[in-house]
């Protein structure tokens, strides 16, 4: 069989399951008028590294973003932000060791959208973070966080910088080790 | 923006925090914790 290329009636064989790339660890329907959802059982040993999507759902006001977090930590994040305004003119914002990592995914009227990627969250090691975030006709922009920590984590905050969320849903998905 | 005036938008009865599927809402502490960072993330907009 010629991986990934697959005809009906085909039998998948282990080394062609092994060789699929990212499974899908939990799906979260996000509620009515949160201001943030925590996910647990996301992360475990058997992922390093992984990617959060959110997707559908709306924002009570628009204009805001949003913000991670791991367990029940308080500090220790380190995120910066470069954006430009739809232009070339370069810009950024950050913070050192906050609460959260900000800038993380879109939070619209139109709906909620992110792809975040976590490096070794499982692992008690600093955890990284990799994302990009789009805030109407203001801005665009990439986002790089670290946790400096040396704590395991299995869960996760999804939050807001402002307002609520209601609907849409978070997929959490894990690379193959 | 004031405390005040998020508050007005956003009652501590209308807004919750979700932990899986089961949502709450917010403890006075965790309430007024949330208003002051929205409120200051309001009030320091990117340059």
């Amino acid at each position: 069989m010629t991986y990934p290329s697959f005809s009906a009636g085909d039998i998948l064989t282990a080394a062609d399951m092994n060789a699929v790339g990212l499974w899908l660890v939990k799906t979260q329907t996000i509620g009515s008028a949160v201001s943030s959802v925590t996910v647990t059982d996301a992360f475990s040993s058997t992922y390093d590294n992984y990617v959060i999507t959110v997707a559908g759902g709306a924002h009570s006001t628009g204009g805001q973003v949003m913000t991670i977090s791991l367990g029940a930590a308080t500090s220790a994040f380190y995120y910066s932000m470069v954006y430009t305004s739809w232009n070339n003119t370069v810009t950024a914002a950050g913070a050192a060791n906050v609460a959260n990592i900000v800038y993380v995914g879109d939070a619209d009227t139109t709906g909620l959208r992110a792809r975040i990627e976590v490096m070794s969250p499982y692992l008690a090691k600093p955890t990284g973070f990799s994302a990009s975030v789009r805030n109407g006709t203001f801005y665009g922009g990439t986002t790089n966080g670290l946790h400096i920590s040396s704590t395991s984590y299995t869960s996760f905050v999804l939050g807001l910088s402002g307002g609520t969320m209601t609907g849409g849903t978070i997929r959490v998905y894990g690379y193959r080790n | 923006m004031t405390p005040e005036e998020y508050k007005t938008l956003y009652p501590q009865d209308s807004v919750y925090i979700q932990v899986d599927d089961t949502e709450r809402l917010m403890t006075d502490d965790e309430y007024e914790a949330w208003v002051d960072q929205c409120v200051y993330n309001i009030n320091h907009p990117l340059p």
